[in-house]
């Protein structure tokens, strides 16, 4: 067990990840999750303190509060993406990131296309120096990307487990998704409403899937791309069809990927020492002790 | 090889037992109060396959008598808000001032708001599937 959860990935996996995630942030507080600042301008009295608010004394929004937090998580991730200061900077952007979350969660409405996102900023400062392209094994990186997959699938299974909890076994023949397709479908999903039966046979498709996701788990690696790739689909088809897009989540899937073998900055790396008349550095494979033990 | 300590794997052992527990019981036992930890409940509750879905939305009328819909753009109100807190808006119209300085915050220049509505729009169902027939109430009204 304990070899599963800290089996190494290359550093430059790590690096790759890190690059996505927290350029990311940024993008969802700008262009994905804009609603949240509109939060700073609402009365205190429509806060619903979550638990985790009241237990740190965490004060209500205001526009200048939300304006803060923006206002310094945007630079904060966007410095972060490089890679320097990974600790200081991951902690900072996750300590930000969890409170704009709280903040987009206390007006009653709580989503959770954002758990896996969370565990993946609260276990990347934790993952070590990484640089792009360094191919030395780590197991503080694959404790970190392991902890981000285990999340990932969490939010599937348990997703099921909640519409068991809620729904019961009505829910796999009630009008749930009839309900989401009225009420936030597109074109296509108010055509799919005329065929007999397409509702009831998804939901049970989705349960089935929710449930049966921790095989991703238990399968050859060609398998579980395919298998990822299929989860992929099923968002593209959820955007597609009510316009969920559960783009944080699917960020932090990206953990499941070989992300190394996307090499962008190693390319321009080449490219620039190429043109300086130089020849491109050789891709670490050495262990440096300065980085080598705990991260 | 870049190898944990084993202080660092018992650490990171303990905070995934710790975290994993906080979840479960989040999920089983918890409500959305406990976000992070809240049940994963997006789309858990079981619509009824033969009764109506009703849909909120929230509609501003403006000074010049246009109807205008109000959401997370030009008033950042989402209707799952709105949705959620239905029973105090109803109790207290005057709550829904808010909205209207929110959407007065982020059009200036356009006319202002006399009138914001929740208005309650019910698609009639048949074997889940819909009949065609919708109705609406407006189910609170604030005029400043």
């Amino acid at each position: 067990m304990t070899r599963w959860l800290f089996a190494p990935v290359p550093k430059a996996r790590i690096a790759a990840f890190r690059t996505l995630v927290y350029l990311f942030v940024p993008l969802d507080l700008v262009l994905f999750s804009a609603w949240i600042r509109g939060h700073g301008n609402l009365p205190g009295s429509l806060y619903r303190p979550l638990v985790v608010g009241r237990l740190l004394h965490l004060p209500t929004p205001t526009h200048l509060i939300v304006d803060a937090i923006y206002y310094t998580l945007i630079p904060l991730s966007l410095l972060a993406a490089t890679g320097r200061a990974h600790r200081l900077l991951g902690w900072a952007v996750f300590a930000l990131y969890f409170e704009w979350m709280i903040i987009a969660m206390s007006y009653g409405k709580v989503d959770h296309d954002r758990y896996a996102l969370l565990v993946a900023l609260a276990v990347l400062p934790t993952a070590g120096r990484a640089r792009h392209g360094d191919g030395i094994p780590t197991e503080a990186g694959g404790f970190a990307l392991r902890a981000t997959q285990i999340a990932v699938i969490c939010t599937y299974f348990l997703a099921a487990i909640a519409k068991l909890r809620y729904g019961g076994l009505a829910w796999l023949t009630g009008a749930t998704l009839t309900r989401s397709f009225i009420r936030r479908g597109t074109l296509p999903a108010r055509w799919l409403l005329r065929i007999p039966g397409f509702t009831t046979v998804s939901q049970v498709c989705i349960v089935g899937f929710e449930l049966l996701s921790p095989i991703v788990f238990f399968v050859k690696p060609r398998t579980r791309y395919l298998i990822v790739a299929g989860f992929y689909l099923f968002h593209l088809l959820t955007f597609c069809l009510i316009t969920i897009s559960f783009i944080p989540h699917q960020i932090a899937m990206a953990g499941f990927l070989p992300l190394e073998k996307v090499t962008p900055i190693t390319w321009l790396r080449r490219r620039r020492a190429g043109r300086n008349g130089r020849t491109a550095p050789a891709e670490v494979t050495t262990t440096n002790p300065a980085t080598s033990g705990e991260a | 090889m870049e190898r944990l300590s084993t202080r660092g794997r018992v650490l990171r052992v303990a905070a995934v037992v710790v975290f994993g527990a906080l979840t479960l019981a989040g999920t089983f036992r918890g409500d959305d109060t406990l976000f992070p930890f809240a049940p994963f409940r997006m789309f858990s509750t079981a619509d009824k396959p033969n009764e109506p879905v009703l849909a909120l939305h929230t509609d501003g009328i403006d000074t010049t008598g246009r109807r205008i819909e109000l959401d997370e753009r030009n008033a950042g109100v989402r209707r799952a808000e709105i949705e959620a807190q239905i029973e105090r808006f109803k109790a207290d119209p005057s709550l829904l001032h808010s909205v209207r300085e929110s959407y007065a915050a982020r059009n200036p220049g356009k006319p202002p708001l006399v009138e914001v509505d929740i208005v309650e729009v019910r698609h009639h169902l048949r074997h889940a599937r819909p009949t065609g027939d919708v109705t609406e109430v407006v189910l609170a009204r604030y005029r400043p």
